[in-house]
């Protein structure tokens, strides 16, 4: 078997390979749909598996190069989405039971159009917490994704499924959304890179949204090249999109070597240093001191602002279900539909409140970062806890697991900003991510520096 | 946003008539979780809306006619 075709190679090395003939996409496609087979049983990551689909694609990228077309910067590569992402054929669950019985998607989401135009071959679905409402990658109705670096720990949520098939080798590629942090906290505790691009930058068209104000799309990894990669093909406006900007894209691979020269890096204090495990803490002392980077900035206001992105998706995400909450609800995952259900009654005032202060945040944060690129903040504030952990102890205090996974990633999706999630392996314990944290649509300053410290062996996202 | 020294507000009473205006029948099993989400919301709005905001300060819709 090419070494290609094996769990460690990445999307890069696999579209290296497969576009100057050393290997077939099928060869490639062919191993992972085994490992899904194999290695899902303990992970799953998968919902469903379109083996079928998969090998005509895979076909179709072997003729194309066989004729001499250009076979696309992800030629071969096996890729797999959450499952609030349209894939043509299939009813779209986004982790639920009463999805599973709407007509299957007319047609593909357009990130996954935009995958395969590359080349990218798409080869399942993945299990998700349900409508995305969740930190942790628990699913009542599919089963929790279980961490591959240790599957009696949680995958985190609510992108679990694209954490684990990535970190656990499955396939080199996944998308997940981020509402609160649904990216990071899983690339966080299943110790992956993630991509959680400025709102607005990826076309949401053809997934099942959650919270409209506060929804990203974007790529999980194990190598910062293959974020980029991905993220660069998926770029460009989307008429099917509202929210999808009309900026033309911005192609983050040619300077992604460009090293670190140049940009001014700080961390982030007050808000950032509190409430966090030593591990969570080194890291971002790990990162900070490789960049070189000694300055504090305190971003004012975060925990307001984490307040307001909680009111904006109790309230968007309980108007949102409010005819299943009305008809089906006992056919809710238990952990979700009263959370739901409260936010169907949110006050209004409230609601509005916390819409006009998220304005006003940005601009806050905006000055704070005049001469800050890139901001390095903790991603979660401890490991993954154990599948069934429902309290943890944080600072010594205890808290609740689901509410608190996000604590640092709210803040930031609030206002939209670019953020890379970069793991940290840590020998003989789980691994953990900082967030590099850049300017709207500035995702090539945060990607440039996780490549840098990926380069540095900083960070790093082996396969389990 | 409410004044500490205010009466606490009731929350059951205002989940039970809410969920009447918007017509959401809540069973009587899921009413407690219900009522404890809600004023787990109502603290994170009294914290997350205490300082008033300008009259100005208009939010940023993306809605382009």
């Amino acid at each position: 078997m090419s070494a290609v075709a094996g769990k460690d190679a990445t999307a890069a090395e696999i579209a290296a390979a497969v576009s100057t003939g050393k290997a077939t996409a099928a060869s490639v496609v062919a191993a992972a749909l085994a490992r899904v087979a194999t290695l899902d049983k303990t992970c799953n990551a998968f919902t469903s598996v379109v083996a079928e689909r998969a090998r005509a694609t895979a076909a179709a990228v072997d003729a194309a190069i066989a004729a001499g077309r250009p076979a696309g910067p992800l030629a071969g590569v096996p890729f797999a989405v959450k499952n609030l992402i349209d894939i043509q054929g299939i009813p779209t669950l986004a982790g639920s039971k009463i999805n599973a019985e709407h007509a299957p998607a007319a047609q593909d989401a357009t990130l996954v159009q935009r995958l395969e135009a590359a080349g990218a071959i798409l080869v399942g679905a993945l299990n998700m917490g349900e409508y995305a409402y969740d930190f942790t990658g628990r699913n009542a109705h599919a089963g929790p994704s279980r961490n591959p670096r240790d599957p009696a720990h949680m995958t985190g949520g609510s992108s679990g499924g694209s954490g684990a098939a990535v970190a656990g080798g499955l396939v080199p590629l996944s998308l997940g959304s981020d509402t609160n942090g649904s990216i990071r906290v899983p690339a966080s505790l299943c110790g992956i890179f993630g991509l959680k691009p400025t709102y607005g930058r990826l076309s949401r068209a053809g997934s099942f949204l959650f919270c409209d104000s506060l929804d990203h799309l974007g790529p999980m990894a194990r190598s910062v090249r293959d974020l980029a990669l991905a993220f660069d093909v998926m770029q460009g406006p989307d008429p099917r999109d509202p929210v999808c900007t009309e900026r033309p894209p911005a192609p983050t691979l040619p300077g992604l070597d460009a090293g670190i020269a140049g940009l001014r890096i700080a961390v982030a204090g007050d808000y950032f240093e509190r409430q966090l495990e030593p591990v969570a803490a080194d890291a971002v002392a790990a990162v900070a001191r490789a960049l070189g980077a000694s300055r504090k900035v305190v971003v004012p206001d975060a925990a307001r602002a984490r307040g307001c992105a909680y009111l904006i998706t109790a309230a968007e995400a309980g108007a949102l279900h409010l005819p299943r909450l009305r008809t089906r609800a006992d056919d809710f995952d238990p952990e979700t539909r009263e959370r739901f259900m409260a936010g169907a009654l949110t006050p209004a005032a409230w609601y509005i409140q916390a819409q006009r202060f998220r304005r006003a945040y940005r601009q806050l944060v905006l000055e704070t970062l005049q001469d800050v690129d890139v901001l390095i903040a903790p991603a979660t504030p401890v490991t993954a806890p154990r599948i069934d952990q429902t309290m943890m102890t944080v600072s010594g205090v205890a808290m609740p697991v689901r509410a608190n996974l996000g604590i640092f990633t709210q803040p930031i999706s609030f206002i939209g900003l670019p953020v890379v999630a970069a793991p940290l392996q840590r020998p003989g314990g789980l691994p953990i991510a900082v967030q590099l944290i850049a300017k709207p649509f500035d995702e090539q300053a945060a990607l440039r520096v996780a490549h840098w410290l990926e380069g540095e062996g900083v960070c790093a996202a082996p396969t389990a | 946003m409410s004044d500490p020294k205010e009466k606490e507000p009731d929350v059951g009473a205002y989940v039970d008539a809410m969920a009447e205006m918007v017509g959401l029948p809540i069973a009587p099993q899921y009413r407690d979780a219900v009522i404890a989400n809600m004023a787990r919301t109502a603290q994170v709005a009294a914290l997350a809306l205490a300082e008033p905001l300008a009259d100005d300060l208009v939010a940023a819709p993306v809605f382009r006619p």
